[in-house]
């Protein structure tokens, strides 16, 4: 995701008159979300996650468990803390984009805060990012895709419901 | 329990050095430095080591061994891959799997072992002056390494690759079946995770312990960082010792060497001599870097396909790599890949519901990879490797509108085969595709799909050139031994040296290649 602010608001005009930064996607945390300490993403990263890991993985799990929920954040932050420097910076850079006020009003094209929209909302913004005609857009959607794709899916806990299974001779020789 | 090959040899007294433990600096001496422990390096290290030259061997990633490899993909990619398996174009556009732990991509690959096309073989001699590589010539070599590595054709055929063959049989188009370099293999389909009971022959369990055992030292987590070059000669490199996380560490290495083979792979190797600034005339480092761009097409099964079990990959069909010659429009080969679950949750495009549908149906899908022969026509330039500001190596691969349509008829060759198959849906991996369940709607789809970067999924795990090596020195950074032309005492042996991508998995061809060079190599390093 070589989304960078700056690239981000010189491809639109318009955006100038958003240019204002701070936090203001949130105002408040969500009610359901308690931002873990020690985690190496930021309490506001770790929310633009929350919020987005329902979407991402609608019909994966029920939409309520919040301890799977938890999971998930936890693997993806576990990605990130190991990710190469010049990704992490890279994802930083578009998560504080998204965080920003000027940022949200673009990507979003003027949606409400991104923890009071409703699921059916934040479908369609993921699908415009998808299939957005700024490549931008679309890098920044995937790059989303894969880490919590791989966040829930690397974890056994997901398997089950795929009656994926490690291979049986293996059993007992893997000690662990 | 499973023999720990790698255990047993440093019990038995195998000189390695892991960076991570490093705790001073380290100067150190040999006749020759090998950069890089995969299909190239480990290849050399045996070679020179068993020739009697002192050798040292380092790689970046970690040395480990079986016990290991616990068939976890959450594991294994970021213990195992650059970049944890998440290394990408400059565009992002194509997603990159090299191998970083000692063995190289060896260490993780797919066991497919293919003898270098005789048509790719002709257009290196014709375009680009390869006169010593006919087939001919380097029947010996493949031969020395399929004995050495165990290769012979794989029979036992898993659903997933039964059904390419099933499809293919339908149309009519060839398709063959796939030597692979394993010994008593357990069939289990995890060899992208580091074989767990070490049947694959990789570098990591065969002539990575033979050097070690003809007295080579290994250097696992240390990378090199530039070769120490003055007066048109290089003399060795500094090396930076790496932590558990592959994060610099203030400790560092020099290694004083007679000679230098540089095996870093591609992106790797060029990266080395871009950061060592080494001269280049004719401006030819890092480009014409070739990725063999794949596109992928999944299909549903009402039978179970179980595409993770069973060797990864037992049937191809050439029946596109050349249809009108090397140099006609872009040619595909098709294979399967294994189907794990981060695999396909990253490459599947869409999310939510479709998304998830989509994997809980992953026992039932059959997926198809076609690899596209990029290098061969004069508007297949490939890419080039560039370094970020922190030394780093980044691919820029712009995707030309050639490869585009290579890509759009390896979409319709694909999904035509999986019908043919059998299969009751179909889904192009594009983020505006969309379950089909004729090969005629099919075709409408993938004829309106655009076929533009970041919407087409591709991705490859076959990275070629940057290097080349030819007759002509504006054409070429090295002879055909491998010889870098601008620097004496340096050689280059790995993937990065073809001149074009190959239209076949290339660890066979690297490793005929660098049997041959580095015994040409030992025979002048020992007068
Ligand atoms: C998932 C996967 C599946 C594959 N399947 C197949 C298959 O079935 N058949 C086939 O023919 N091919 C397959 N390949 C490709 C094949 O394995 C590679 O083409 C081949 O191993 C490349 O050999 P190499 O010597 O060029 O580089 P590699 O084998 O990649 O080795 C390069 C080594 O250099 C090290 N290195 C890089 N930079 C530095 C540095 N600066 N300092 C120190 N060390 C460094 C890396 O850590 C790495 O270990 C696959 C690859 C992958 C990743």
């Amino acid at each position: 995701m070589s989304i960078s602010r700056r690239q981000l608001l010189k491809s639109s005009a318009a955006a100038a008159a958003f240019a204002g930064g701070g936090l203001w996607l949130f105002s408040d945390y969500p009610l359901s979300f308690k931002a873990r300490s020690q985690f190496s993403l930021s309490a506001e990263h770790q929310q633009i996650f929350w919020a987005l890991i329902p979407a991402f993985l609608d019909g994966a799990f029920t939409a309520d468990d919040q301890q799977t929920m938890y999971r998930v954040l936890s693997n993806i932050d576990h990605a990130f803390a190991i990710l190469e420097p010049h990704t992490q910076a890279e994802l930083s850079q578009l998560l504080d984009l998204i965080q920003s006020r000027g940022g949200w009003l673009l990507l979003s094209a003027g949606a409400s805060q991104l923890s009071e929209l409703p699921l059916p909302q934040k479908l369609d913004l993921l699908q415009r990012w998808q299939q957005h005609y700024l490549q931008l857009l679309r890098q920044a959607y995937q790059g989303l895709h894969e880490l919590i794709m791989a966040a829930w899916y690397g974890d056994p806990a997901s398997w089950a419901p795929l009656n994926y299974q490690l291979p049986a001779q293996m059993k007992g020789l893997l000690n662990d | 329990m499973i023999k720990d090959i790698i255990a047993e040899g440093l019990a038995a007294g195998w000189r390695h050095i892991d960076g991570a433990g490093l705790q001073k600096d380290q100067h150190l001496q040999c006749d020759v430095l090998i950069i890089g422990s995969g299909a190239g390096g480990g290849i050399s290290a045996q070679v020179l080591a068993q020739a009697g030259l002192t050798v040292i061997v380092v790689d970046e990633g970690p040395l480990k061994s079986s016990q290991d490899f616990k068939m976890q993909e959450r594991q294994a990619y970021p213990d195992l891959y650059q970049e944890s398996a998440a290394r990408k174009t400059k565009d992002k556009a194509i997603g990159i799997f090299q191998g970083r732990c000692v063995g190289g991509s060896t260490t993780v690959n797919w066991t497919t072992s293919l003898r270098t096309p005789d048509l790719t073989l002709q257009h290196w001699q014709q375009r680009w002056g390869c006169k010593q590589l006919s087939s001919d010539a380097l029947r010996p070599y493949f031969e020395q390494a399929e004995q050495l590595l165990g290769i012979e054709p794989w029979l036992s055929t898993n659903a997933n690759n039964g059904l390419l063959a099933k499809g293919c049989h339908a149309l009519g188009w060839s398709y063959q079946p796939v030597p692979r370099n394993v010994r008593q293999c357990w069939d289990l389909g995890y060899c992208g995770m580091g074989c767990p009971t070490n049947a694959k022959q990789s570098m990591l369990v065969t002539t990575i312990p033979a050097a070690l055992n003809a007295g080579a030292r290994l250097l696992s987590r240390c990378r090199v960082e530039t070769l120490d070059i003055s007066k048109q000669a290089v003399h060795g490199a500094s090396l930076q010792a790496l932590d558990q996380q592959q994060r610099p560490r203030k400790v560092k290495v020099k290694v004083q060497a007679r000679h230098v083979v540089l095996a870093a792979g591609a992106i790797g190797s060029p990266a080395v001599l871009l950061r060592s600034q080494a001269p280049d005339p004719y401006l030819l480092m890092g480009k014409r870097t070739f990725l063999h761009p794949s596109v992928m097409s999944g299909a549903l099964f009402k039978q179970e396909v179980m595409s993770h079990q069973g060797a990864p990959q037992s049937v191809y069909s050439d029946q596109f790599v050349w249809s009108d010659g090397a140099e006609g429009p872009c040619g595909y080969k098709l294979e399967v890949p294994p189907v794990h679950p981060i695999l396909l949750a990253t490459k599947t495009s869409g999310f939510g519901r479709f998304h998830s549908e989509m994997m809980q149906q992953i026992n039932h899908l059959q997926v198809t990879i076609a690899l596209l022969r990029d290098g061969f026509h004069e508007q297949s330039v490939g890419g080039e490797v560039q370094l970020r500001g922190d030394g780093s190596p980044v691919l820029d691969y712009p995707i030309s509108d050639f490869l585009w349509r290579g890509a759009r008829r390896a979409l319709l060759s694909m999904a035509e085969l999986q019908f043919a198959a059998g299969a009751s849906k179909v889904y192009p991996l594009h983020e505006q595709s969309q379950l089909v369940s004729s090969w005629s709607a099919a075709k409408q789809l993938i004829e309106q799909l655009p076929m533009q970067a970041l919407a087409t999924r591709l991705a490859s795990a076959h990275v070629m050139g940057g290097c080349p090596m030819g007759g002509d020195e504006k054409q070429s950074l090295l002879n055909e031994q491998g010889d870098f032309r601008w620097l004496t005492n340096l050689s280059v042996i790995d993937g990065s040296i073809f001149p074009t991508s190959l239209g076949a998995n290339p660890q066979l061809s690297i490793y005929a290649i660098a049997l041959r060079n580095a015994q040409l190599l030992a025979k002048r390093l020992r007068v």
